[in-house]
């Protein structure tokens, strides 16, 4: 009866406009939106400001009152209560998000409806009327007239860049909206997202930068999850340590980029594993039956010269380009307001036009973008030199403006995906954000929900991040770590041309599926052991064996390492701090007496991909280390990048280990380094150190 | 920094006809479902910083709705004509119908209703004629237009949860 009540109402809604906006509501709605504003600034800043005049009332009445008591001696009816009222009232909860939701402080930018009403009156003489605000032109209409936002517009521009796209706060009021899944390839006039910008664009990447658009000035609202670092484990209590491969690299780039911009990482920002795996290491190509291989080697500690450091590196087969897979590539282009700074829209239009050149006419790609709404701009095409054109005309065409909607985006992008999917080739979604999925339909779970039903069906996705001030870090690393989906964070062009140039196999072709590492410790040899990094990439131990727990996929050429410091049977760890009421009390350890002089054995578990039973690799590692000055350049180079991944995390466990050690292991571990990655580490480690 | 107050606007562009729908759910009224959903949206502006980005605009904005709805009732002492479980019914449809081109798709199931429903909702509705009215011109009864009604309702809200 009440959902007929609802029909009911949509349709008499219906009847009155059709599927146009209720342009009148918009207008009075941003007129009083406005006035408010002119009033008093947001809600966000009021409670701070709150408080502090709380604070300073509640100061000023007890420095009265000891004045007082001090000055009579005489008891006093405490007046600080007239205060209290006053504050409980402006802190009446709001009626606000309904019965769930927290309730929320009243302040002044509440108040009653007669206070508003009243404040509405001032502020209309605050804001003069537009005579041109008439109903004639929607955009003129909603155009904002006040002197304010004049100069908030200046302020615009100088946030975002001499190549940000001008926005006012009135979209033209749009028309019948398009079959997001039409099978027309849709004329320029159909999308409110093609815009003149690429005409008046610099042409090259480094005009288009300009300091401004470093994001040391401005609030950043990035959001990381907390990651809590594993502690040492004894091997008697916990002889196993089983994690997720994880062959991301986006922590490293993201860093990169808030280090180059004079800022230092977010702490939560830091997966060591990730760093670590930016590089690429020396390890021997795979040979027989299995697309993986395993690699051990084992030296003193850089930071701490009693225990041990193990690294376990994981090498994926190479694919050649000539032997790749044809490709159904979906590039799935987040256009909203928040995307138009110059180190997102338009590096990411940059960087995708380097992949179209690797493409070849086996391939197919096609375009959706999602701001407000959705809409597929290109249908799957092939990149013949035709269909290549296209697509460079439809991205250069982009631009960024709306609210984002990144459920929607992805079930279209799924669904062209599907309808192009090739056999026995390469699908992939691959969504391009700042990861601000705000205005979703479906909760962050209904998201990664459909994206890991899609990976079942061969349908893999690529995450790429750009710019700084409103990554969502958190959910785009969560939607790859539970959808088997690859993150990327694209910091510049030449990042791009790494990811889909020197990389395009590896990230395209994945030739191992729900990848899982499990090593197991001696505990005749080891009396405990750490792993660095791979915080939220642990899984339980019984997982490795079982194969319907989803892991990480790794990719053609791919390369996962993995370090282990272990403290050797007879060290103790002494402990941080000294106790003040009681000695030290060194536990005996159990010693369990075993004859192999093995320190540990890794597991490997994967399938091949559209195989359902995993295949068991295993690589046991015997204890003889070796000094540090007789390790590889790749052991000394990795140690010093999870050196540096632990300083900037605060780790507890970094012991001797300082930036001067980081500088050292790096200079001695940069070898050839042809692209000059670890020339670029260096240079940030200099620049961290400071 | 995006500009929030941009990208407030751009969601009220997207979401302020579906919030007139629900209001007017509510209040069965269109004056009022215009007042509740202007009051809805000034309110969520002044709450936006504590708006998690990741939950779903549209189901906030209702719940304020619904709450400035509750203290209306309370005001004019009128009694909630909603219950609770009413009330999460109604959400419970509203997660399933789309929120972004709802009136698209209401558009198009209008033109998938069978003839003699589809002549009845467009005298009703859209022709502004009462149930009397609407019988007369179809030449039928009173009772019979009032369930004809009722049957392309439900018939539309099987098509928009579909």
């Amino acid at each position: 009866m009440k959902n007929d009540n609802l029909i009911d109402a949509a349709l008499r809604e219906h009847a009155r406009l059709g599927t146009e906006d209720d342009q009148s509501f918009l207008d009075k709605l941003e007129q009083k939106i406005d006035a408010q504003e002119e009033v008093s600034p947001r809600g966000k800043f009021q409670i701070p400001y709150l408080s502090a005049s709380a604070a300073v009332v509640t100061i000023g009445i007890g420095a009265a009152w000891m004045f007082q008591v001090s000055k009579t001696k005489e008891p006093i009816l405490v007046s600080g209560d007239t205060a209290s009222a006053s504050l409980r009232e402006k802190s009446q909860p709001e009626d606000f998000g309904g019965t769930e939701q927290v309730p929320i402080a009243r302040t002044e930018s509440m108040p009653p409806k007669e206070q508003k009403e009243g404040r509405l009156n001032e502020t209309e003489k605050l804001v003069p009327k537009e005579p041109s605000s008439s109903s004639t032109s929607p955009v003129l209409s909603n155009a904002v007239p006040s002197s304010k936002r004049e100069q908030q517009s200046v302020e615009e521009r100088l946030n975002y860049g001499i190549n940000s796209v001008p926005r006012s706060r009135s979209i033209p009021a749009k028309g019948p909206q398009p079959d997001p899944l039409s099978k027309k390839t849709k004329k320029e006039s159909d999308f409110p997202y093609f815009s003149r910008r690429a005409k008046a664009a610099p042409e090259t990447w480094d005009e288009r930068r300009r300091p401004t658009d470093e994001f040391t000035d401005v609030p950043s609202a990035d959001s990381y999850s907390p990651l809590i670092d594993q502690g040492f484990k004894s091997p008697s209590k916990a002889p196993l340590s089983t994690f997720s491969i994880d062959v991301d690299t986006a922590s490293y780039t993201n860093a990169r980029k808030a280090i180059n911009a004079g800022s230092t990482p977010h702490r939560d920002s830091v997966r060591v594993e990730e760093m670590i795996n930016y590089f690429s290491y020396d390890y021997p190509k795979p040979a027989g039956e299995h697309p993986l291989s395993i690699y051990t080697e084992v030296a003193a500690c850089p930071w701490n010269e009693e225990h041990r450091l193990v690294r376990v590196g994981i090498q994926a087969k190479e694919v050649d380009a000539g032997e790749r897979k044809a490709a159904n590539l979906v590039f799935l282009i987040d256009v909203s307001g928040s995307m138009s700074n110059a180190d997102k829209l338009p590096l990411l239009t940059d960087c995708f036009q380097i992949l179209l050149e690797q493409l070849n006419e086996e391939d197919r790609v096609s375009f959706v973008v999602y701001a407000g709404r959705q809409a597929v701009l290109m249908q799957p095409t092939s990149m013949d030199p035709d269909g290549r054109a296209l697509a460079r005309k439809t991205l250069q065409r982009l631009n960024a403006g709306g609210g984002t909607n990144g459920a929607a985006g992805i079930t279209t992008a799924y669904e062209l995906a599907r309808q192009a999917f090739r056999k026995k080739g390469v699908n992939r979604v691959i969504l391009a954000t700042d990861g601000d999925f705000n205005v979703g339909l479906s909760s962050t779970n209904a998201i990664i929900d459909l994206a890991k039903k899609r990976a079942t069906d061969e349908i893999y996705l690529t995450v790429l991040g750009f710019g700084r001030g409103n990554l969502n870090d958190a959910l785009m690393e969560k939607l790859t770590n539970e959808a088997n989906g690859n993150y990327f964070y694209l910091d510049s062009l030449k990042e791009g041309q790494k990811v889909f140039q020197h990389q395009l196999s590896g990230t395209l072709e994945t030739v191992a599926k729900d990848t899982k590492i499990q090593v197991e410790f001696n505990p005749g040899k080891v009396s405990s052991y750490r792993l660095i990094g791979y915080a939220n990439r642990r899984l339980k131990d019984d997982d490795f064996d079982n194969d319907k727990v989803d892991a990480g996929d790794v990719g053609a050429g791919h390369q996962v390492t993995a370090l282990y410091e272990v403290v050797p049977i007879g060290i103790t760890r002494a402990l941080k701090q000294k106790l003040k009421y009681q000695p030290e009390v060194k536990k005996p350890q159990p010693v369990v007496e075993n004859a192999s002089d093995e320190l540990l054995t890794v597991n490997l578990r994967y399938k091949i991909p559209g195989e359902l039973e995993s295949k068991l690799l295993s690589h046991p590692l015997t204890d003889h280390p070796e000094a540090l000055a007789q390790v590889s350049k790749d052991f000394r180079f990795a140690s010093s990048v999870a050196l540096w991944g632990m300083l900037l995390r605060d780790s507890p466990h970094v012991g001797s280990g300082n930036w001067d050690r980081v500088k050292q292991l790096a200079a001695e571990g940069t070898g050839k380094d042809r692209k000059g990655y670890r020339m670029e580490f260096r240079d940030l480690v200099r620049k961290t150190a400071k | 920094m995006p500009d929030p107050r941009q990208h407030y606007s751009d969601l009220i562009r997207d979401h302020h006809r579906m919030a007139l729908v629900y209001a007017r759910t509510l209040s069965g009224d269109e004056h009022t479902a215009r007042d509740l959903a202007q009051e809805a949206f000034l309110t969520g502006w002044q709450n936006w910083s504590k708006f998690d980005i990741t939950r779903d605009f549209a189901a906030w904005i209702r719940g304020i709705i619904r709450n400035k709805w509750r203290e209306t009732c309370r005001k004019n002492s009128r009694t909630v004509s909603w219950d609770e479980e009413a009330l999460s019914q109604l959400e419970a449809t509203l997660q399933e119908v789309p929120q972004l081109g709802f009136f698209d798709k209401l558009k198009s199931c209008l033109q998938k209703l069978p003839e003699n429903l589809s002549a009845c909702v467009n005298s009703y509705y859209f022709d502004s004629l009462s149930t009397a009215d609407t019988a007369a011109v179809l030449e039928t009864s009173e009772a019979a237009t009032r369930k004809r009604l009722q049957r392309a309702r439900q018939a539309l809200k099987t098509c928009l949860t579909r």
